[in-house]
């Protein structure tokens, strides 16, 4: 790159070109060095964020140990599973009146206020990750949690209260949380204190049941 | 280049500032006051590192601490110097208080459901923040009262060596603190029992943790309570405050009496209202 020798052309219109010689292509194999993403079509630009969410989420559903899942965190897939988690949660005010379920905002709280919590707490005890990788980790790994709702919902609605479709929805927010603690276990373990581990670790499975309990005891 | 600006680009080498710039967090000798101790440097509260001083603690030790407060003559005798006055944590506290708060409001939920007898789940979420405001009065208010007692009525101009085991000894807050929550760890189990709908076992439960959590609180506490004027009051008041804990919960959520009128009532409604429907149709 030889930028003394660069000319700036001054004819009739002084509109430049703002690439660097040699060209954009060179540049965006680098990681982290990509100056050209002002020119590139928005389509690229939403794009490329999808596709890191959508890897996240299958990572999620897949967990490997050797992971870089922690490497660049977003807080998109936490925010869409938690909207969606806290849309079907809340409670349903047909009777007129409050059928003593969880609020929109509760659910909300609920799940990122615990998320900052067993953060801090990992911190606190000598963890190797920062807040918002622990926040990424931990929103993601609602994923099963948000399908096991899925399946409660689909249940519920076509068929009637029994005790076998009450187990099966158990069953079901069971497995999620199990699934759930397993693949956040997966992705924390490494990053925490060697003696501690435990201590870390039983947040994030008193985190998932609680959630789990939401799922399993909403029945509308 | 010129040696003159050569001499300004050159790489300088300082001296080691390493050791300035180190916090220690290793838990102090002796009893810790609130603020760091004067032998680290000092660390701003809003640092991390000053609070990552009450976690200092590994699985271990806080298993350990949790099976000594459901034992009564497990910890030795000098437990509260040795052990909780020297590195007093909040992990256990704070984790086994949260668990314990979730615990009561699912299984109240759960022995709500069990009494109503139909597969409508009627929660009531809002037991959550309930229990959460009286667990957590309790762990900061009774602390801070027996701290503030004993600080008043206990004279500590003894002269003897104060690293004696037998030196008066005012345990600090945070280690009172410390050892009313992992006192709360029995109640975990049998909130969990609590949903068993036998009126009898539910009192031996109430009686049963009680009597242990509360003697170890007292066996604990008793080379400080010793000391002070008034001894019998602190211990009438520990073990009563920590059984109305208990018997609160349990009458307030889990027993069977008031549910089995209720149970009768809905039945009564029930049969009314059908014998009004035939008696009209």
């Amino acid at each position: 790159m030889d930028f003394d020798n660069e000319r700036i052309d001054i004819s009739d219109d002084l509109s430049g070109s703002m690439t660097i010689s040699g060209g954009s292509k060179r540049l965006r194999g680098m990681k982290g060095t990509d100056f050209d993403t002002l020119d590139e079509p928005i389509k690229e630009t939403i794009l490329r964020d999808v596709r890191a969410v959508y890897t996240k989420f299958k990572n999620v559903l897949h967990p490997q140990r050797k992971n870089n899942i922690l490497k660049e965190w977003d807080l998109w897939g936490p925010l869409v599973l938690c909207t969606f988690m806290a849309t079907i949660l809340q409670s349903s005010s047909e009777n007129g009146e409050n059928d003593g379920g969880p609020e929109f905002a509760e659910v909300f709280v609920i799940v990122w206020l615990g998320a900052i919590v067993v953060t801090i707490n990992s911190k606190l005890l000598g963890g190797q990750i920062s807040f918002f990788q622990s926040v990424c980790v931990l929103g993601y790994c609602l994923t099963p949690l948000g399908l096991s709702l899925l399946v409660c919902k689909i249940l519920l609605i076509l068929f009637s209260q029994s005790t076998f479709i009450f187990l099966l929805r158990l069953l079901a927010s069971g497995a999620g949380f199990a699934w759930a603690t397993y693949a956040s276990v997966i992705f924390m373990e490494n990053s925490q204190p060697p003696k501690r581990k435990a201590l870390a670790i039983y947040p994030m499975f008193l985190f998932y049941f609680i959630i789990s309990w939401l799922v399993a005891s909403h029945t509308h | 280049m010129s040696s003159a600006t050569g001499d300004l680009l050159a790489f300088k080498d300082y001296d080691d500032f390493a050791d300035s710039a180190q916090i220690s967090v290793n838990s102090p000798k002796k009893v810790p006051q609130n603020e760091s101790e004067p032998s680290t440097p000092k660390v701003s509260m809003f640092q991390i590192e000053f609070y990552q001083q009450f976690f200092n603690i590994d699985t271990a030790e806080v298993v350990e601490r949790i099976v000594n407060s459901m034992y009564p003559k497990r910890a030795t005798a000098s437990y509260l110097k040795t052990n909780l006055g020297v590195n007093p944590d909040l992990y256990g506290p704070f984790w086994i208080a949260t668990t314990l708060i979730f615990t009561i409001a699912i299984s109240g939920n759960l022995a709500d459901f069990l009494q109503k007898d139909d597969f409508k789940w009627h929660y009531n979420f809002h037991l959550v923040s309930y229990a959460s405001t009286c667990i957590i009065l309790y762990v900061c208010l009774m602390p801070f009262v027996i701290w503030s007692v004993l600080k008043y009525s206990v004279d500590l101009s003894d002269d003897s060596n104060p690293d004696l085991e037998s030196a008066p000894y005012i345990p600090s807050l945070l280690s009172i603190v410390c050892l009313y929550g992992y006192s709360l760890a029995v109640y975990i189990p049998v909130s969990v029992l609590w949903t068993i709908q036998i009126s009898f076992l539910q009192w031996v439960l109430v009686l049963g943790g009680a009597f242990l959590s509360g003697s170890v609180l007292i066996n604990v506490l008793m080379p400080s309570i010793k000391l002070s004027k008034y001894s019998l009051f602190l211990i009438i008041g520990i073990a009563s405050a920590h059984f109305i804990l208990a018997a609160g919960f349990m009458l307030w959520l889990f027993h069977v009496p008031s549910s089995s009128s209720h149970h009768i009532d809905s039945v009564v409604t029930h049969e009314i209202i059908i014998s009004a429907q035939n008696q009209t149709g």
